[in-house]
């Protein structure tokens, strides 16, 4: 009686802040927020910008080629073009988890890349005070720590992933 | 084979010896009479037949001189005739004799005679066949010359033959005396000898036979000695087999009282037995009924487990449900993430956008938790399905070891009425058994005494015989004496 009392008062509050979000007056998108991917690469939990991406997609067919840089998993097609896909992991310098990438994150405007990591642990909104910068010298891809549930996450930037990447493209 | 003979076969077989010996001198004097009346009139008839036939020679002879003399007187054929009969007749007469005769002097006597009785008949013939034609004194002279001296050598011929004959007869007469005083000396040594084998035979038999009888007195006293002892160990016997058949007749009281107490312990033990059958039957009813609720309770458990089984099944694919919608939640939160991104690069058009988007990524974060929590719910009511379905499992386990258990029992039930059955029909053998052997027991206990009687009687006619047999002793005794005597005298 009591589990049908405690669904039948989510349903309700369920309702009542989907109606309520109608109800509200339009506040725009709240600037003041950082939108924050929790995600899992090489077996570290670690963040990134969600607005320093330019997609998320499932890592569904992932074609392999030959390439002399480990990073580099294969290819794959998004949206009529064909798109690199690196390891994030491999790309942060962490080892495999030994586990298959399952989701792909998009960076770059004109020459766009998929990162490959494992798992989605979720999405979430923090205040800029949450974002502290890494102690010491810290990772060169990692420059920001954020305070996740009573926990610090490494976050991810995207930007310094991006320039490593195309960075050492002469070289090939 | 004198042993085997009894006293009146010896008795018998020695007169009849004796009865022999004088049938053998009566018979034996008797063919010794016989004998000498037959040689004397042997003698007697034979001599005196002799002496007719020569004195019919003689005559014969006589006879024919006087016919052939009368011939030659008358010429007369008759006497020729005559003479020629009487010839033939001296002729067969002397025939006769010389067959009858067997003794060579006389034969040659007779042979004499007829040589001369030829010649002189010759003579005569000669004479006879001239006489018709001659005169009677030339025949009368010539009878007188030629035959006289022939007839005379005949008369004296047949004289010598009858003298002969006579001496002849006189010796056989002595012979004939002599034989018969020989079969008389013969009977009288016979007789003597019978007299003494008679004699004889008395004393052996007498000897024999006393010593027989002393033999068998002295047998008797044994056996009469032996047959007192044993008269006496037989009344010993018979009292010591007495008291036994008392003890025996006591016994068998006991022993028959026991039987019927035994019948009618029998007698209970099958009505006993029979209220058990009846009582295992009921139970077997109970077992059966139980069996088959416990067969019903089996189905129900198996019905049971078939819904939670299907409850299972179901949860799983209520679980598979809540995977594509926390598949679809998830793709939501994609989308709407992406959303938020495109808003965002949308600049300042985007905004409201971004806020519904937000709205949906929120709604689809929402999803995402009830699909988990509708998961563990799922989870849970799987955890609960498997165990109940384990439980029920193990119910339906217990329930057909429980109708096993109970079909076991059943048939323990079954062995039970059957055995109880069997035992009731032995019961009731044993009981009709008891009776038979109760009834038994009275015959024999009948039996027993009879043979008491029996020993009483045996015991009384023991006592008879101890009697007898000394009397037995005493008479052997005496005829002991007896025999002693005899053999004394």
């Amino acid at each position: 009686m009591s589990d049908e009392t405690t669904l039948e008062g989510t349903v309700a509050a369920l309702r009542a802040a989907f109606d309520a979000a109608f109800a509200a007056p339009s506040q725009g998108a709240r600037r003041d927020l950082v939108p924050l991917l929790a995600l899992r690469a090489g077996g570290a939990e670690l963040a990134v910008r969600v607005l320093e991406s330019a997609g998320l997609l499932p890592a569904r067919v992932v074609v392999p080629v030959p390439s002399r840089r480990p990073e580099v998993l294969g290819v794959c097609g998004h949206r009529g073009a064909v798109l690199p896909v690196f390891s994030l992991a491999r790309l942060l310098g962490l080892p495999d988890a030994g586990e298959a990438p399952r989701w792909m994150l998009l960076a770059g405007r004109e020459e766009r890349v998929a990162l490959a990591f494992e798992a989605i642990e979720g999405h979430v909104l923090v205040p800029p005070s949450a974002l502290q910068r890494a102690a010491g010298e810290g990772l060169g891809h990692l420059p920001e720590i954020a305070e996740l549930g009573g926990a610090g996450r490494p976050v991810v930037s995207l930007p310094s992933v991006l320039r490593a990447i195309t960075e050492h493209r002469p070289g090939e | 084979m004198e042993r085997r003979l009894t006293f009146s076969q010896k008795l018998a077989l020695g007169f009849a010896l004796v009865v022999v010996v004088a049938l053998a001198i009566a018979g034996v004097a008797v063919l010794s009479l016989r004998e000498t009346v037959a040689s004397k009139d042997a003698v007697i008839e034979l001599a005196a037949r002799r002496l007719v036939s020569a004195e019919r020679l003689n005559a014969m002879s006589f006879r024919k001189a006087a016919e052939a003399r009368a011939y030659v007187m008358t010429n007369d054929a008759r006497y020729l005739e005559a003479m020629r009969t009487a010839r033939g007749e001296m002729r067969r007469v002397l025939d006769e004799l010389l067959a009858q005769e067997h003794d060579d002097a006389l034969r040659r006597l007779l042979d004499e005679v007829a040589r001369v009785e030829g010649e002189h008949g010759a003579a005569v013939d000669a004479i006879l066949a001239d006489a018709p034609r001659e005169k009677l004194e030339v025949s009368a002279a010539r009878l007188e010359r030629d035959v006289r001296p022939l007839r005379e050598r005949l008369n004296a011929a047949v004289e010598t033959y009858i003298a002969r004959q006579r001496e002849l007869l006189e010796a056989r007469r002595r012979q004939s005396t002599e034989a018969a005083a020989d079969a008389s000396r013969v009977v009288v040594v016979l007789s003597v000898a019978g007299v003494a084998l008679a004699a004889a035979l008395a004393i052996l038999l007498g000897r024999t036979l006393s010593r027989q009888i002393a033999g068998a007195v002295r047998h008797v006293e044994t056996s009469s000695a032996e047959l007192k002892a044993a008269a006496g160990q037989q009344a010993t016997g018979a009292k010591q087999q007495a008291s036994a058949m008392a003890e025996i007749t006591t016994t068998i009281n006991e022993l028959l009282a026991t039987s019927r107490q035994i019948s009618e312990s029998s007698q209970r033990v099958a009505s006993i037995a029979s209220d058990t059958a009846s009582a295992a039957r009921t139970g077997d009813h109970a077992v059966q009924r139980s069996q088959e609720a416990v067969g019903g309770i089996r189905r129900q458990v198996e019905l049971i487990v078939d819904h939670m089984l299907d409850l299972g099944r179901k949860s799983q694919h209520i679980g598979g449900v809540v995977e594509i919608i926390n598949e679809l939640a998830e793709q939501t939160n994609i989308l709407a993430i992406n959303a938020t991104i495109e808003a965002a690069g949308a600049g300042e058009a985007g905004k409201r956008f971004q806020v519904v988007a937000e709205e949906i990524r929120k709604l689809a974060d929402r999803v995402a938790g009830s699909t988990k929590d509708i998961r563990v719910l799922v989870d849970e009511v799987r955890a609960a399905v498997n165990t109940t379905v384990m439980a029920t499992e193990s119910g339906s386990k217990a329930a057909e070891a429980g109708a096993r258990q109970f079909a076991e029992l059943a048939a323990a039930f079954s062995q039970i009425a059957r055995l109880v059955g069997s035992t009731t029909d032995s019961a009731r053998e044993i009981e009709l058994s008891t009776k038979q052997q109760a009834t038994a027991v009275e015959q024999v206990n009948e039996a027993i005494a009879n043979v008491a009687q029996a020993t009483r009687e045996a015991e009384a006619s023991s006592g008879q015989s101890l009697q007898t047999a000394s009397e037995l002793a005493a008479m052997s005794r005496d005829l002991a004496r007896l025999v002693q005597k005899r053999d004394a005298a």
